[in-house]
């Protein structure tokens, strides 16, 4: 069993006025696929490198399976790590590349040719196995980083932007071929990212880090349907969450229903896809002008803009493109309300 | 097709280059063929009115004479022994100096490397007596360990070897730390390889810097059975009339090793590497 356990891990680096990372506590359970998800610069990889045993924390503590593995070199932290820039040893082939975890921990011949094989077939490696690093494409070196971590089989994988140096083509495909593989081998995967695509169609949870606080730890679902606050709603989603104050509301002419939180000012956040469009005008739906269309298919982004605000909405419908007016409401049961102070969810 | 102006004007570049580069070539090797052909010359042609580039009558009488002259199987094996292990013990020392200044993180760091750069502004003949005295009283002089050791680390190197592991990722060395890598294995399987360039340069130059070296050895060495080369070779001149062909048939036996060295490390100079580490 490999569960992972953070418990307040605080980081400052020396001479830093600002801590990178301030009290991360999250729990990775047995064969789970986490993914740290967040801008760039608010302390993904510093956490995970902490996790590792690269970087020291401040304070905290990090439990994995029974024991507290704080101070414990990261050799033995039976973790294997997958770095951004793959960090292939230039000098060796791709099969020393891969084997060579295991035989400096001692293990017998014939089961690390097995594993080697084992592995490398499974990511279709088995070709390259004479060859440098520097005479392998992008996509192939990344296997290669993939394969030196899969075949230690450690308690933990930790991915640090595998894919981020792929072509977006490539990308797609690996995503879900990443995914299968960690399945199989039953792998608790900690995996850094800042496309929350990745993240959503990857994990079973995703940790939403900002600034270095957590945001909101929870399923892709829970974290598309019900973001703990403004800035997880409008990080996730593409496009855009549409943000409006309740003046705003009032101002473009959208008659509360009374559904709203009673407050004296709250945020409302709807989703593009949860503006419900007309090309003609309806009973009691706002009226706004079509700044811009963007047919992308299936669905049409429309821009809208009404009087003090301008919102985005996604239609399946065919919008024809001389069409400059536009009517439109909000789903109800899809409007997420924040508190306009702090930013926190309030339904 | 009618040749351009461009065509024709880099014609007339590369004209220019390779007289130049002829003529460069002929001003470096002359004294050395020169040296070469001496030594195979009889004394009475070397003194001729109209000097000949080649001797007209090959003799090895050169060589016969400084063989008799002084043991140069003694002093060769002096000058093998003093520039394999200061050329060895320096690398080591050098690069395992480097390592640590360029990837172990320890407080001072910074502010002892500077200290070390400092001591580059002082040169080497002003250190010379104090480190004969500090010999002297360690009762060393006269030894070989006295003789290297003074000289198994030196600043410069361990500077030129600290930039190209700079360049290292760190990631690499990280990589290695998680599949268990010690950090002696670190540095030796992983810095070590890398750096190959650098050190084979560095190799070379401390090779012949030390095979080359007269006055540190003359210094060291008082008694004639622990000679180098350079030294047994300027005594014989001291002792004899100055016989040329015998002392061209000397730096001719000085020479040559340096010679083969630099050429036998040529290919491993400088040149790119950990290309494919990271994404390329
Ligand atoms: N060794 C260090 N010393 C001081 N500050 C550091 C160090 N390493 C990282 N930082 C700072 O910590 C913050 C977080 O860095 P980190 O690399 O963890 O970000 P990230 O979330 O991985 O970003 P990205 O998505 O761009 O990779 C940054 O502001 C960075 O400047
Ligand atoms: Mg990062």
């Amino acid at each position: 069993m490999a569960e992972v356990e953070l418990t307040n891990i605080s980081k400052i680096f020396e001479g830093a006025a600002h801590p990178v990372l301030s009290d991360i506590s999250f729990t990775v359970k047995d064969t789970e696929f986490v993914s740290l998800l967040g801008p760039s610069g608010c302390g993904k990889t510093t956490l995970l490198r902490i996790i590792a045993g690269l970087e020291e924390q401040t304070s905290g503590s990090l439990i994995i399976g029974e024991s507290d593995m704080s101070r414990v070199a990261p050799r033995d932290r039976d973790m294997a790590f997958v770095f951004q820039n793959y960090a292939l040893y230039p000098h060796f082939s791709v099969e020393d590349n891969i084997s060579l975890g295991l035989r400096l921990r001692k293990i017998e011949k014939t089961e690390i040719a097995a594993r080697v094989k084992a592995t490398t077939e499974m990511l279709g490696l088995d070709a390259l196995l004479a060859r440098k690093p520097r005479a392998l494409s992008g996509g192939q070196r990344q296997r290669v980083a993939l394969a030196r971590a899969l075949v230690r089989n450690p308690k933990v994988f930790l991915l640090d932007e595998p894919l981020s140096n792929l072509d977006a083509k490539l990308r797609d495909k690996t995503r879900g071929e990443l995914r299968m593989l960690f399945k199989k081998v039953k792998g608790t995967v900690i995996y850094v990212t800042h496309d929350q695509i990745e993240a959503m169609t990857m994990s079973d949870k995703i940790v939403i880090l900002q600034d270095g606080k957590i945001q909101q730890i929870g399923t892709p679902n829970e974290i598309y349907e019900k973001p703990a606050n403004i800035f997880v709603a409008t990080f996730i989603g593409t496009p855009q969450m549409n943000i409006l104050t309740k003046k705003e509301m009032q101002t473009m002419g959208y008659a509360l229903t009374g559904t709203e939180p009673s407050l004296e000012d709250f945020t409302c956040g709807i989703r593009p896809e949860d503006l419900e469009v007309s090309v003609t005008a309806r009973q009691g739906w706002v009226e706004g002008a079509v700044d811009l269309c963007e047919p992308t298919g299936a669905l049409t982004t429309l821009t809208i803009s009404v009087p003090g605000a301008a919102l985005r909405a996604s239609t399946t419908l065919k919008w024809p493109l001389d069409q400059t007016r536009a009517w439109f409401t909000f789903k109800h049961e899809h409007m997420h309300f924040f508190s306009s102070a702090e930013g926190g969810r309030i339904n | 097709m009618a040749t351009t102006k461009s065509d024709r004007r880099s014609t007339a570049y590369k004209t220019a280059f390779y007289v130049f580069m002829v003529v460069s070539v002929i001003i470096t090797l002359f004294p050395f063929v020169w040296m070469l052909s001496t030594s195979f010359k009889s004394p009475g042609e070397i003194f001729t009115k109209q000097p000949t580039i080649l001797p007209q009558l090959w003799t090895l009488n050169g060589y016969k004479n400084l063989f008799a002259a002084v043991n140069m199987w003694l002093h060769l094996c002096n000058s093998v022994i003093y520039a394999v292990s200061i050329t060895a013990l320096s690398v080591l020392f050098n690069a395992m100096a480097a390592y640590a200044f360029a990837k172990l993180r320890f407080p001072g760091r910074e502010k002892l490397f500077a200290l070390l750069l400092v001591t580059m502004m002082v040169p080497g003949q002003v250190t010379m007596l104090p480190v004969f005295l500090i010999l002297k009283s360690l009762g060393l002089l006269n030894s070989y360990a006295g003789l290297v050791l003074p000289g198994s680390a030196a600043v410069f190197a361990i500077f030129m070897i600290r930039q190209f592991m700079m360049e290292i990722p760190e990631e690499i060395l990280e990589a290695a730390r998680i599949d268990g890598f010690s950090e002696f294995a670190i540095f030796w399987r992983i810095m070590l390889p890398l750096c190959r360039p650098i050190i084979a340069t560095l190799t070379v130059f401390s090779f012949i810097g030390a095979w080359n070296d007269f006055l540190w050895p003359l210094i060291i060495m008082l008694r004639e059975d622990k000679y180098t080369l350079p030294v047994a070779l300027a005594s014989i001149n001291g002792q004899y009339n100055t016989d040329w062909g015998l002392l061209m048939a000397g730096a001719v036996v000085v020479v040559l090793p340096a010679v083969l060295i630099f050429l036998m490390a040529q290919k491993h100079y400088i040149k790119g590497i950990a290309a494919g580490a990271v994404k390329g």
